[in-house]
């Protein structure tokens, strides 16, 4: 479906052409590579798309969704196990990555990996070898791999939770997928796109947008990027199929995006505004790592008038 | 001062900063995907930097050289008093206009960009044909095809390529460009992640913006 230069249904915005005509590159290569973006931007059709264009194509593509596997059990799913490796091991598992063998290995979520794990898979990303539960040999597998995540890797290191050899081993070509709101036309070009295919899975009619509607999409933020787009088509066209959808009959949080933010509402019992400052300036503080200056910009506070709401509360010296 | 030489390389200094995400990530797999001996060996990584960039700016002399033939006689068309001045306005115009997209305000100049894509069309797969690059000669032809990648800095230099006066003029205006852009390309192929933080950093990016806008207006003021 989507060969180089034909990659209408994913997005047409200068933004997202731009990355898919990097990504045509990348794939002619078999460099491992790294999409960093928000949730919901379509990393994995990327890394499927990359893979669907390079010289692996004909091998398979394994995705592991590395924020989904149970602890216990990830190094099995990994690099597979012997039947007799652990109670309930009553037959030979070859793991993914013997799956893959031959063509790519998609680690989506690659941030959110135990450090166990992320040492076992940093040996065998640069020895091509790797050891299976339960075996005392050691096999070998040839395969590309694309990593993703929406965490920042770099933070998780300070942190941390991820090890910095791996962190250098992966961000060798990080690529940045733009979010929905970043790109130019898509909302119409995929609103479009996605409705149609869903009215023929479902056999339904496909509604129409008002201008007003439309504006209105167009506008929004769009946290859940092309995600969320295609869940509120897939809400849209079973409410209203065959008719004509106006402004009102978005989602409210769709609607409202530019009166309210946020979603906080005042108890009947009343609050004291100074416990929703210090709140406030606490969370501010714990989102930034301690960072003031960044805390003080989120609030849109100077940093002065920040410091000067810390000491007036106490909360920090 | 004119937008002459030293606004092209302004231009593609400055610009670069913003291609990075794009560009920075072509280099890095062009140079990831080079033969490990290769890579290990700074000289030999250096050099192949070298040919893919002589090959990028190569094109970008050839299309600046095209353009400004092509607007010299635009503007012995247009009147001898005032075509000059036209396109210096033109030019101002556009460089304010690469300004306001470096700095963020201005995403609308990337749909520049699709005046490229049918040419892109047709040398993309003679790009693929070549990868992975394993020689000198391939990181150079590599780099021609690679000058004519859509991008919406470079087609806007081009603009102003048309009004240098000529076709060694324009060349030279559009290797100046390319000479620009070198420094953060070629250092984004081994220093990846570092430069690309860097040159996401809007703060940067707003500072490149208006310097590159400051330089248009002064341009215009002296030379007008």
């Amino acid at each position: 479906m989507n060969k180089p230069g034909n990659h209408k249904m994913l997005g047409n915005s200068p933004e997202f052409t731009a990355l898919l005509r990097s990504l045509d590159i990348a794939a002619a290569t078999d460099v491992a590579v790294i999409l960093l973006g928000e949730s919901g931007t379509g990393k994995e059709l990327l890394a499927r798309q990359i893979h669907r264009n390079s010289a692996r194509a004909d091998a398979p593509f394994v995705a592991i969704n590395c924020a989904a596997l149970p602890e216990g059990l990830a190094e099995s799913e990994f690099f597979g196990h012997v039947k007799g490796a652990f109670t309930g091991a009553i037959s030979d598992n070859p793991g993914r990555i013997s799956q893959a063998e031959g063509g790519t290995l998609f680690l989506d979520e690659v941030g959110e990996m135990s450090l166990d794990i992320q040492a076992k898979l940093l040996r065998f990303l640069e020895s091509g070898e790797f050891q299976p539960v339960g075996s005392l040999r050691q096999r070998h597998a040839n395969v590309r791999l694309i990593a993703a995540t929406n965490a920042d890797l770099r933070e998780k290191v300070e942190q941390g939770s991820f090890r910095e050899d791996l962190y250098y081993r992966l961000n060798i070509v990080p690529f940045h997928v733009p979010p929905l709101r970043e790109r130019t036309g898509d909302v119409e070009l995929l609103l479009a796109g996605i409705t149609l295919d869903l009215a023929e899975q479902y056999k339904l009619e496909a509604p129409s947008y008002t201008k007003a509607a439309m504006n209105c999409l167009r506008s929004y933020d769009w946290p859940g990027n092309v995600r969320e787009l295609r869940n509120l088509c897939e809400r849209m066209l079973i409410l209203f199929s065959g008719r004509v959808i106006d402004e009102g009959n978005l989602p409210r949080e769709i609607r409202h995006q530019h009166s309210r933010r946020w979603t906080f509402s005042l108890p009947d019992t009343g609050i004291k505004l100074e416990e929703v400052e210090k709140e406030l300036l606490q969370q501010a503080l714990e989102k930034t790592g301690g960072n003031q200056s960044k805390a003080a910009r989120i609030l849109g506070l100077t940093r002065y008038a920040f410091i000067y709401r810390l000491k007036k509360y106490q909360l920090q010296s | 001062m004119d937008i002459g030489v030293l606004g092209a390389f302004l231009m593609g200094l400055f610009g670069a900063l913003h291609c990075v995400g794009m560009c920075g990530s072509i280099m890095g797999v062009l140079t990831f995907s080079l033969p490990s001996q290769t890579r290990q060996r700074p000289g030999r990584l250096l050099g192949y930097l070298g040919y893919y960039s002589l090959g990028r700016i190569l094109s970008y002399t050839l299309a600046g050289a095209l353009a400004g033939a092509f607007g010299s006689g635009l503007l012995l068309s247009l009147s001898p008093r005032y075509g000059h001045s036209i396109l210096l306005l033109v030019a101002t115009v556009l460089m304010v206009a690469v300004g306001f997209y470096l700095a963020g305000w201005f995403p609308g100049l990337a749909q520049i960009e699709r005046v490229g894509a049918p040419v892109w069309r047709k040398l993309e797969p003679l790009g693929r044909k070549l990868l992975p690059v394993k020689s000198p000669l391939q990181a150079l032809l590599y780099g021609l095809v690679w000058g004519w990648l859509p991008c919406g800095l470079v087609y806007s230099a081009l603009f102003i390529a048309l009004g240098q006066g000529g076709a060694i003029e324009g060349g030279v205006f559009m290797m100046m460009f390319g000479l620009g852009t070198l420094p953060a390309v070629v250092t984004t192929g081994v220093f990846a992640d570092q430069i690309m933080r860097f040159a996401r950093n809007p703060r940067m990016r707003i500072i490149a913006g208006i310097a590159l806008i400051a330089f248009a207006l002064t341009g215009l003021i002296i030379n007008w």
